[in-house]
């Protein structure tokens, strides 16, 4: 004999897994929105973010302007610009993984003296006549 | 892509210097031939 309490303990923890299912359908929708909300979620994120805030330093800006992303997040990064290109949407990937023009204006309104095209090691570094450079590598190990 | 950034280097008057890949002739003469404000040319330490 099932005791009431037990089926009713039974129910609410059933309609509490389907509240949490339902608040979860859009993160599985497809692969660009479970990405999406991978990189908003992941507790990387908010350190990172602490991190930019604490650094108001000029390469602190510019990571946070245009390397918005951190290290620990690059294969979620790589995960959604993979999803967003099997949709045919490259908008993003070319500046989050490759070497743009514009971040030569990037550098020049922030700034920087000069840059460094390292061929070499596949980095491109901006610099002030004081040799200060933050450099960044192409694909997906920058920094 | 180098060509691109040494063009926008030169539009929006920005140094941009090259470090080729290597220090073989014909890179370092497609650099110049792109007017690179200069060049670091690594395998030179002794």
């Amino acid at each position: 004999m099932v005791r009431p309490a037990t089926i009713s303990g039974g129910v609410i923890l059933g309609v509490c897994a389907a509240l949490v299912s339902v608040g979860r359908c859009d993160a599985f929708k497809d692969d660009v929105h479970f990405s999406q909300q991978w990189l908003r979620s992941n507790p990387g994120t908010g350190n990172s973010t602490e991190e930019r805030r604490a650094d108001q330093s000029l390469f602190g800006r510019i990571h946070e302007r245009w390397f918005n992303i951190d290290a620990a997040l690059v294969n979620a990064q790589y995960n959604l610009e993979f999803a967003l290109a099997k949709q045919g949407r490259f908008e993003t990937s070319i500046v989050t993984f490759d070497f743009w023009a514009g971040h030569l204006e990037i550098f020049k309104a922030e700034g920087m003296h000069y840059a460094i095209l390292d061929l070499w090691n596949m980095a491109l570094q901006a610099c002030r006549w004081w040799k200060t450079c933050a450099g960044w590598h192409a694909s997906s190990t920058f920094r | 892509m180098v060509e691109d950034l040494r063009r926008v280097a030169r539009l929006i008057d920005f140094p941009l210097i090259i470090r080729p890949e290597s220090s073989v002739y014909h890179l370092v003469r497609k650099y110049i031939d792109m007017t690179a404000a200069g060049l670091m040319i690594p395998w030179t330490e002794r």
